[in-house]
C-alpha cells in the first residue's frame, strides 16, 4: 500500500485481511510544508492531528490458519491506526516494523503482534524533532506481543521514541 | 502522558510537536510484551496510568543499553523481573 505524496484513509467498517506481509509506504520523508505529502486531519481528543494515511478498519488474518505476516510501516510519514491488529487464525501471528523515519499512532483498539515489534530510526535530532521515527500508544490502545514476542527499539544517530 | 514535560528536552520532547498527540486528552495506553529492548539513542515514554508488563513477570526482561533512556512518568507503570542496565538511564519524571 503505497500513498506516495497522496493521503489515504480507509474509514471504519472496512477490514484489511491479509494473508502475509504488507509494507505500508506513506509520506516522503520530507517535513517541509512545500515539499511534503499530503494530510488528512484527525481529531482526537480535541486535538487535530495530520497524517499520510489513515486506517480506522480491522487489519486481520480474516481467521485463516498459519498466516505469517510482517506489517511494515516505511517512507518517513505520518501514520494513524484505530481499529486495531488481530490474527484468530491457528498459527496465525503478525508482527510490526516500524522504520526509515516514519511515525505511526496506535489509537484505541486492541493490537495483538505476536511476531514482536521493532522500531527503528536512523534520522538525526532534527527528524525526530519534527515527530519522525515515534511509535504512540495512545487513547486506550491495547499493544500485546503475546507469549514468544518481544519488542525492540533501536536508533542509528539520534533518538527514535516510544511512547504511550 | 506529558510529552511536553519539560524534564524531556534533551530527549527530544519537551516542545510543541503537532504530531504528538499531548496529555490527557488521549487516555492511556497499554503495552504487554515478553521481553523489551532499548539499544541506540532510543527513548520509551510510559505516560500517567499507562503501562508496560512482561507477558510472564517472572521471565520478562527489560534491557537498555546504548545510550537510551526509559522514563515512566507519574502514575505511570513497567513490570519486568530482570533489568539489564547495560548502558543509558532510567529515572522518574514527574509532570505537571
Amino acid at each position: 500500500m503505497k500513498p506516495g505524496d497522496s493521503a489515504l484513509r480507509i474509514e471504519s467498517g472496512v477490514t484489511l485481511n491479509l494473508e502475509g506481509d504488507m509494507t505500508f509506504d506513506y509520506g516522503n520523508g520530507s517535513t517541509d510544508e512545500e515539499d511534503a505529502a499530503q494530510t488528512l486531519n484527525y481529531t482526537l481528543g480535541g486535538q487535530q492531528i495530520a497524517f499520510n494515511l489513515i486506517i480506522e478498519g480491522l487489519i486481520s488474518d480474516n481467521a485463516e490458519s498459519a498466516i505469517d505476516g510482517m506489517l511494515t510501516f516505511t517512507g518517513g510519514g505520518f501514520a494513524l491506526l484505530t481499529g486495531g491488529i488481530e490474527a484468530n487464525g491457528t498459527g496465525s501471528e503478525f508482527g510490526l516494523t516500524l522504520q526509515s523515519g516514519s511515525s505511526l499512532m496506535l489509537a484505541g483498539g486492541n493490537y495483538t503482534l505476536a511476531e514482536g515489534v521493532n522500531v527503528t530510526f536512523n534520522g538525526n535530532f532534527e527528524d525526530r524533532e519534527n515527530g519522525q521515527g515515534i511509535l504512540q500508544i495512545v487513547d486506550g490502545a491495547v499493544l500485546d506481543t503475546q507469549d514468544g514476542g518481544d519488542i525492540a527499539v533501536d536508533g542509528i544517530r539520534r533518538h527514535p521514541r516510544g511512547a504511550m | 502522558m506529558n510529552l511536553l514535560d519539560s524534564a524531556l528536552a534533551d530527549l527530544g520532547f519537551g516542545e510543541t510537536n503537532e504530531q504528538i498527540a499531548t496529555n490527557a486528552a488521549t487516555g492511556t495506553g497499554t503495552v504487554t510484551t515478553d521481553n523489551l529492548t532499548l539499544a541506540g539513542d532510543s527513548v520509551v515514554v510510559v505516560g500517567d496510568g499507562s503501562s508496560i508488563t512482561a507477558t510472564t513477570l517472572d521471565n520478562g526482561v527489560l534491557q537498555i543499553g546504548g545510550t537510551s533512556a526509559m522514563v515512566l512518568q507519574t502514575g505511570a507503570s513497567g513490570n519486568f523481573n530482570v533489568l539489564e542496565l547495560n548502558s543509558g538511564s532510567l529515572f522518574n519524571a514527574g509532570h505537571t
